[in-house]
């Protein structure tokens, strides 16, 4: 339910299920980890999660931490992340963390988040995704964790994710999980209609033709126009690279060549017909993934369980292929994810930066996670389990992790999310959805995107510059 | 009836001879307590929130640079009105509204009074049961109306576009950049027809059935009572129920935003208070959301009383 989505920022909250079913080497994997993760790590050599401070001087070591008892609260909507947090508890008896279950961040958590942090009863920790972190940390919300030791994990992750939580030599959150993009698409109905599965962008249109001259009701894809955290994994894809920091101010560029690119290309496919246009995640668009209607999505890892989910009847019919590419340079993008942070007012920074970076490197944990939340998980030593690793019976025993595994590794690491990403999301959706409607173009969307984030920004006291 | 009057006026004013009129002072007071409850009520619930609001919406928080710093609240005077009107977004979305009540209203309204009158006519017939039946949308919470008749509306799944399709009248888009507005236009008046049907109801059932007595006497026709007799005297009803529809379009809220999850053609800013909500909850702007409120509050207040105003000098006129 949460991760995912880029989109859920402009929506109201769906129920999203996200089941996942433990395939049998887990119960052994987390066997082993339990061996070397357990007891609150007395041993100096324990696990990576527990490596002393990287700076000399500042706090204390965060290993095998045994003072009084320190109670910390932690805010999260990852359905079955309780299991976690009590194997937390269970194994750290001196650091207690009391699991409070929200509503995902855009139904109102992020809101609620903010006013407590004005308020300055801010919980310890939460659940932040990776494109609302600017937020929080360019309104000063989130901890640096560097000081507590958070830079030794960096090895850990997939190396995009690493780039989203950092500032310059600052650490402001521990990734968790990740949504690297990868096409689905119905492969008894490709070999019906004779089409080849599309290595370019320029096969995917081509297809789309062909496809749709066989047939007018069937279509090469949707396009949600208020989904834009689909668009922006697209972009991001392409190369776009929106927000850049200098020393002291913002470099605002949505409105790139990159971005124009993929605007261009979908309104051309808009224009002409030859993708669908509704809102996803809806009724009308589950039909559609069922009934052959749709035969592709460009999607995010988690898609594997909202087609399982919401077209059973496809069962055997999908294949994941890597997402097409811009020419011949092979790239992909990101679509949802979230990391842990540690909030300002925290008075034991230390301890809470034991416990995020535990939560998301105990392979133990993530175990729990992967099964009981969902999650794709951004550790590397995570995303070998085989219940994120092992053939799937519903795509024709096809081990898809493994195409979203290697696409995760071509994520550009340099994409930067913006400081007031709800805002500029909101517009660009509301302009897509114009666009759609018949006044104004994609392309021309994201140039008033650009120019409503600029003086957004600007109003709020940003430092702002626009690349030439 | 009289009789009683009389009797009473004759002992009150027999009793008031004797008793001593109470002191000013007590009385005064023991009219502060009795409005006590309700003016402590009021000030919790109404004035101190709408203060609240309006000193919301007079500061702003302000960053500087990149950012890494809390924001600074400070006081910004008018600016965020001067924010809220400079928004092209919001100012089409109270067109809309407006649009949107100019043809709804009218037309909930005259199926409210043709009902009301249909009931209320001596021909009917289980009257009762027509009453409960008609008002029983009402009695359904808006958001759920409105997911039901979101299933009527999409494209794939709805029963009447398949008909239409059968029938090979091609099919019709409830979801259109251009009807989607009507489409929830349809599911208010189908929630709100019965309930103001039952205001304007009551209102006729006040009327003195003589007066029909003896129009009937006079040769009238039921058609002609109801136009010349019914009407006129239900006035006060209608003017009522157009003043709580035209505050209700203006707060129109919950069907647009449940519609949105299945129309690609409902932006953020659809209507004022769905503007409003999303700058607190999703943008995070608490401070332009308050002075988005007290806009909308202002603007109904001003419309509701315009329209009293108008309809009041009306019938002074007459």
């Amino acid at each position: 339910m949460n991760s995912i989505v880029g989109k859920d920022h402009v929506r109201a909250p769906r129920p999203r299920k996200r089941k996942k079913i433990a395939v049998g080497g887990v119960a052994a994997a987390s066997l082993i980890m339990l061996a070397s993760c357990g007891s609150s790590s007395k041993s100096a050599s324990s696990s990576a999660t527990t490596a002393p401070a990287a700076s000399g001087g500042t706090a204390a070591p965060t290993t095998a931490y045994s003072g009084p008892t320190v109670n910390l609260t932690f805010w999260s909507w990852v359905p079955g992340i309780a299991a976690s947090v009590n194997l937390w508890n269970q194994t750290h008896p001196n650091i207690h963390v009391t699991l409070d279950e929200v509503t995902s961040g855009a139904a109102g958590t992020y809101a609620k988040m903010f006013s407590s942090l004005q308020a300055g009863n801010a919980p310890d920790l939460g659940q932040v995704e990776y494109y609302a972190l600017p937020q929080f940390e360019h309104t000063g919300g989130l901890m640096n964790i560097a000081p507590y030791g958070a830079a030794s994990v960096q090895s850990d992750f997939v190396p995009w994710t690493w780039s989203q939580v950092t500032l310059g030599s600052a650490v402001y959150a521990i990734p968790q999980d990740t949504g690297p993009m990868a096409l689905f698409y119905r492969a008894d109905l490709f070999k019906k209609y004779g089409l080849t599965v599309p290595t370019t962008w320029a096969q995917y249109q081509a297809d789309a033709q062909k496809l749709h001259a066989a047939n007018p009701n069937a279509y090469i894809g949707a396009f949600s126009p208020a989904d834009t955290g689909q668009f922006a994994g697209l972009a991001w894809q392409a190369g776009a690279n929106w927000f850049n920091t200098t020393s002291n101010s913002w470099v605002v560029n949505i409105n790139d060549a990159a971005t124009q690119k993929v605007a261009n290309y979908w309104q051309n496919l808009v224009s002409n017909h030859l993708v669908k246009v509704e809102a996803d995640f809806a009724n009308g668009w589950y039909k559609d993934l069922s009934d052959g209607t749709l035969l592709t999505w460009p999607s995010a890892v988690w898609g594997e369980n909202t087609i399982v989910t919401n077209a059973a009847s496809t069962s055997g019919d999908w294949s994941v292929a890597p997402l097409p590419n811009w020419g011949s340079t092979s790239a992909d993008g990101n679509w949802g994810g979230s990391t842990t942070v540690v909030f300002k007012d925290s008075k034991h920074p230390a301890q809470a930066t034991q416990f995020a970076e535990w939560l998301n490197t105990n392979q133990q944990s993530i175990t729990s996670l992967i099964t009981k939340g969902g999650l794709y998980p951004a550790d590397l030593t995570g995303e070998q389990q085989s219940a994120v690793n092992s053939p799937v019976a519903f795509y024709g025993n096809q081990n898809i992790w493994s195409v979203f595994e290697s696409g995760g590794k071509l994520v550009n690491t340099s994409f930067k999310w913006g400081p007031i990403m709800f805002t500029t999301l909101t517009d660009m959706g509301n302009a897509f959805s114009k666009a759609t409607g018949g006044s104004g173009t994609l392309a021309s969307s994201i140039a008033t995107t650009q120019s409503q984030t600029v003086s957004a920004m600007k109003s709020q006291g940003f430092s702002v510059q626009t690349a030439g | 009836m009289t009789v009683t009057t009389e009797v009473s006026s004759a002992t009150a004013g027999g009793v008031s001879d004797v008793a001593p009129r109470p002191r000013r002072s007590r009385r005064s007071s023991a009219h502060i307590a009795f409005l006590a409850p309700f003016l402590v009520l009021f000030l919790l619930f109404f004035l101190i929130p709408i203060g609240y609001a309006v000193y919301e919406s007079l500061f702003k928080k302000q960053v500087s640079g990149l950012g890494l710093a809390p924001p600074t609240t400070k006081f910004a005077g008018l600016s965020n009105y001067s924010a809220v009107f400079g928004t092209a977004s919001f100012i089409h979305g109270i067109e809309r509204v407006l649009l949107f009540g100019i043809v709804q209203v009218p037309v909930m309204l005259v199926f409210a009074t043709v009902l009301a009158l249909l009931i209320d006519s001596v021909a009917a017939r289980f009257t009762r049961f027509f009453r409960l039946a008609f008002f029983l949308p009402y009695g359904i919470p808006g958001v759920i109306a409105a997911i039901l008749w979101s299933f009527l509306y999409l494209p794939s799944l709805s029963p009447i576009d398949s008909v239409l399709k059968s029938l090979h009248f091609g099919s019709i888009s409830f979801l259109g950049a251009h009807t989607v507005l009507w489409s929830i236009a349809n599911i208010v008046t189908w929630e709100y027809t019965g309930y103001n049907m039952l205001i304007i109801f009551a209102g006729l059932q006040a009327i003195p059935r003589e007066l029909f007595e003896s129009a009937r006497v006079d040769g009238a026709s039921e058609l002609k009572i109801a136009m010349r007799i019914k009407l006129p005297l239900v006035v006060p009803s209608l003017v009522l129920t157009s003043v709580f529809s035209i505050i209700g379009t203006l707060q129109l809220f919950s069907e647009p935003q449940v519609l949105r999850a299945i129309s690609t053609n409902i932006v953020s800013t659809y209507t004022p208070n769905l503007s409003a909500y999303n700058q607190a909850f999703t943008l995070n702007d608490p401070n332009l959301a308050a002075a988005m409120a007290v806009v909308l509050a202002v603007g109904t207040f001003i419309l509701s009383f315009a329209f009293l105003r108008l309809t009041s000098r009306r019938s002074i006129a007459r």
